[in-house]
């Protein structure tokens, strides 16, 4: 077994010294490890030339031209890390996957359960390499369970667990959001089991095993709807874009084509704003509209009225109207808006300019949120195997003949 | 698994779930509430439709496995006490607007001071900088501006906002991971720090694939309703079924579930040409889109003679990448969930009721992570926390609440 080596010390962030061995791809497995990269962990992404990360082969490329190290989608979901390629299958692939665990704090990955298994990674094999090891698995369904090996695609893990029925107008079918959302969610909660692990490790000794779920953890994101069924028996549906707690609550049109403003309205004194913004039209003293109740009784007719108070307006011009009333408002926007336009997001740096070696100087995602003590340090994303020769030589410290033998057997295929 | 740490949650609904997530995990959690309790507990849904603060089921939801006291904060007893409180703490939580606690002399400069080892976090609609930090704004708004709803929904209809709160959960989780990654550096540095959350920033995250595809096509994508973009084409991804809906997709660079579709649609006698065809040989890629959706057409077809359950069995049989449109009922009933132990029941004595929550998002084989007990009632542990812990005196707790200051 290799010495254990610590993490690139010139590596500066949050997570300096740790190292990660990340067999995860496509979006839910990427995402963990992309956060713990910005902050500074020292990502080992594993791939290979026969079957690089989905990710590398989704359109948009950079210049339109299909190539692994041109893909907009893998920049995005794995700046911050490096990539090896190695052939896992292969016996002397494995048995370098091994000491790699031995150097590593986490393993994370997101296969469908049972490869692991069949690779012959599972925890308890990896446990034998490195008794503190933690590793994340992540899965839509979990490790466990009848329907475990259940595979999917965007939208399985949003869909088994309530959201897309419940995501939709009441008058027609439902929908769901034209981005895989519990590939979004379900990181950021396996994000925090890593890190309370490894705090526990810090104060215990001891390692563990995390078997995250979509499913699970998007139920949770309608937890109120599962206590609503459990305690009341009621079987939740769909709400547009209505609020249990507020009202009016939508998002209105404005002049131009397909331009909307979102407003809402929590309480009385943000009721009394907006008919002042409105300037009182006498429709606004009608005791329908008179309290939260009534308005919410009322909603359909009281959304047409603003509706039609809106269509007057530019988006920007009935957001700053709304704003000086005190009422929690803002314009719908697009791609366009957040990455040309929007200056909150430029001023805190939500995406940085950053150059790529094939890819040239594109944005990069910057962490969503900041620590005032240990900002991220973000690089660009890894090409495919860019990093073979300081993980194989520097890091597991292969000497040069046996490298060139491994090459030519095809192991860093 | 944090078993030993402190925290004290002065959230509103933005924040809920993140003092929840760590008070699963075993921290101490502390939710602080203004005199008479948090208007969040006016939110709906009511165990049985009574409205009651102590009744809001939006409220267990997301206060469970806290604990709770009340103190005004705008009173200067109030402030001392919250100070004394802190210098117990190891993380605050709060979503205040940007300022408002540094006017109450509560700001992380006045209480790291006393106490270095503190972690703040901050969750608010835009951040604690930048040219919006000070506008109001709610859920709808935030998932608008960070274009969520552009991309969802029907396109003669206005932009849609996905079921409940999503933003305020999404920023809430960012939360409790910056809160721990926090307590990691802690260990380093030998102080604590501040995390700001922006719910904005975190949709911005979230809707990670139209940013890219301005940046690099300059095009941007419409409202589509079921529709699902994919490589040039939209393809549909919901489907009627016998008793609800599933989802599955046509994606022509995988023809394996296409494949074991038409298998079984073969046994059933229902494959019709495409039975006949060497699936071996088959590139869907080359396939011209009428020919794409002549296939989808009879899938669909076939999809529409079948139920939820048979739909789903097979799925996982075949791998058809296919899933169930779940209602909540069917979520309470799933065989997995049922079989990893998903459901706990928790007690709430005061309505005379026990009922099922959600027990956790991820399994640990060590440490615990799981929902433990029901959120607090108003004030339910201030003699706990205030006296037997802080040690103040019965006298002066009477005193604190006689002055609206508890």
């Amino acid at each position: 077994m290799a010495a254990r080596k610590q993490a690139s010390a010139s590596r500066p962030g949050a997570l300096a010294g740790i190292r990660v061995l990340d067999f995860s791809w496509a979006g839910a497995g990427p995402f963990v490890t992309k956060f713990l990269a910005d902050f500074g962990a020292e990502i080992i992404k594993v791939e290979s030339r026969k079957r690089p990360d989905i990710g590398r082969l989704t359109p948009p490329f950079a210049g339109g031209i299909n190539h692994p190290d041109r893909s907009a989608l893998y920049l995005h979901t794995n700046a911050s890390k490096l990539s090896i390629t190695l052939n896992i299958q292969h016996p002397k692939g494995k048995e370098i996957v091994k000491k790699i665990v031995g150097i590593a704090d986490i393993v994370m990955e997101n296969f469908t359960p049972g490869v692991m298994e069949r690779l012959g990674f599972t925890y308890k094999e990896l446990i034998k390499i490195k008794p503190d090891l933690i590793m994340a698995s992540s899965s839509i369904y979990g490790q466990t369970g009848p329907k475990s090996r259940l595979s999917g695609f965007g939208n399985t893990g949003y869909s088994i667990s309530g959201h897309y029925l419940l995501t939709g107008w009441s008058d027609r079918e439902p929908v769901s959001p034209g981005v895989a959302y519990a590939d979004i969610v379900q990181p950021v909660f396996t994000i925090s089991a890593i890190l309370a692990a490894l705090d526990y490790r810090k104060r215990t000794g001891k390692g563990q095993y995390i078997d995250s779920t979509q499913v699970e953890t998007m139920v949770q994101c309608i937890a109120p709807a599962m206590l609503d069924y459990f305690a009341n028996g009621r079987v939740a549906t769909r709400l547009g874009n209505r609020s249990p707690y507020a009202s009016p609550h939508g998002i209105f049109p404005c002049k131009g084509d397909d331009r909307w403003c979102a407003l809402a309205v929590f309480n009385e004194e943000e009721w009394h704003g907006l008919c002042q913004a409105m300037k009182n039209p006498p429709w606004t003293r009608d005791a329908k509209f008179a309290t939260l109740a009534a308005r919410k009784e009322n909603e359909d007719e009281l959304e047409s009225l603003i509706a039609e108070w809106t269509i007057a307006y530019d988006r920007d011009e009935l957001t700053t109207m709304l704003q000086k009333a005190g009422v929690p408002s803002g314009p719908a926007q697009n791609g366009s808006d957040l990455v040309d336009r929007d200056p909150q997001l430029r001023e805190r740096q939500s995406f940085i300019k950053l150059t790529h070696p094939v890819m040239g100087e594109v944005n990069h995602p910057t962490p969503a949120i900041k620590l005032s003590a240990t900002p991220p340090h973000m690089k660009t994303s890894p090409c495919l195997g860019e990093h073979n020769e300081y993980v194989y030589k520097e890091l597991l410290g292969i000497p040069e003949q046996e490298y060139n033998e491994l090459v030519n057997e095809g192991v860093f295929e | 698994m944090l078993t030993g740490y402190r925290v004290l949650d002065l959230t509103d609904e933005k924040g809920f779930l993140c003092g929840k997530i760590l008070g699963d995990l075993g921290a101490d959690v502390i939710k602080v509430e203004r005199p008479g309790g948090d208007t969040a507990r006016n939110i709906a849904p009511f165990y049985h439709d009574t409205p009651d603060p102590e009744k809001s089921l939006h409220w267990f939801a997301f206060n469970a496995s806290k604990r709770g006291v009340t103190l005004n904060i705008e009173d200067p007893e109030g402030q001392d006490l919250f100070k004394k409180l802190s210098d117990t703490a190891d993380f605050i939580i709060e979503s205040f607007p940007p300022g408002y606690m540094e006017k109450q002399g509560l700001g992380y400069s006045a209480l790291s001071t006393r106490n270095p080892k503190l972690i703040m976090t901050s969750i608010t609609p835009f951040g604690q900088t930048g040219p919006y930090k000070d506008r109001k704004a709610s859920e709808i708004v935030i998932m608008a501006m960070g274009g969520m709803t552009d991309i969802n929904g029907d396109s003669d209809r206005p932009p849609l906002r996905l079921y409940l709160d999503q933003a305020y959960y999404l920023a809430s989780s960012y939360a409790a991971a910056g809160t721990l990654l926090a307590l990691h550096c802690r260990y380093a540095a030998g102080k604590g720090q501040q995390v700001d959350v922006s719910i904005y920033e975190c949709v911005v995250r979230a809707n990670y694939r139209e940013p890219i595809r301005w940046e690099y096509t300059q095009m941007l994508t419409s409202r589509m309703g079921n529709l699902f973009a994919r490589g040039g084409r939209a393809y549909r991804q919901l489907w009627p079924c016998k008793d609800g809906y599933v989802t599955w997709l046509l994606m022509p660079d995988n023809v394996k579930p296409v494949r074991a579709f038409v298998e079984w649609m073969k046994e059933e006698g229902a494959a019709g040409r495409w039975g006949e065809m060497n699936w071996d040989e088959v590139s869907l890629l080359k396939w011209s889109p009428e020919e794409q959706d002549a296939l989808t057409k009879a899938i669909a077809d076939f999809i529409a003679t079948h139920t939820v359950k048979e739909l789903e069995k097979a799925s996982i049989q075949r791998g058809l990448l296919l899933s169930p449109v779940n209602s909540v009922d069917l979520v309470a009933e799933d065989e997995q969930l049922l079989a990893r132990g998903d459901w706990k029941k928790i007690e709430h004595p005061e309505l005379g009721a026990t009922f099922n929550y959600s027990r956790f998002t991820y399994l640990t084989s060590e440490g615990n992570n799981e929902v433990r007990f029901r959120a607090p009632l108003v004030g339910e542990h201030n003699d706990e926390i205030y006296g037997k812990e802080l040690g103040l005196s019965k006298e002066t707790l009477t005193a604190l609440k006689q002055k609206g200051v508890l």
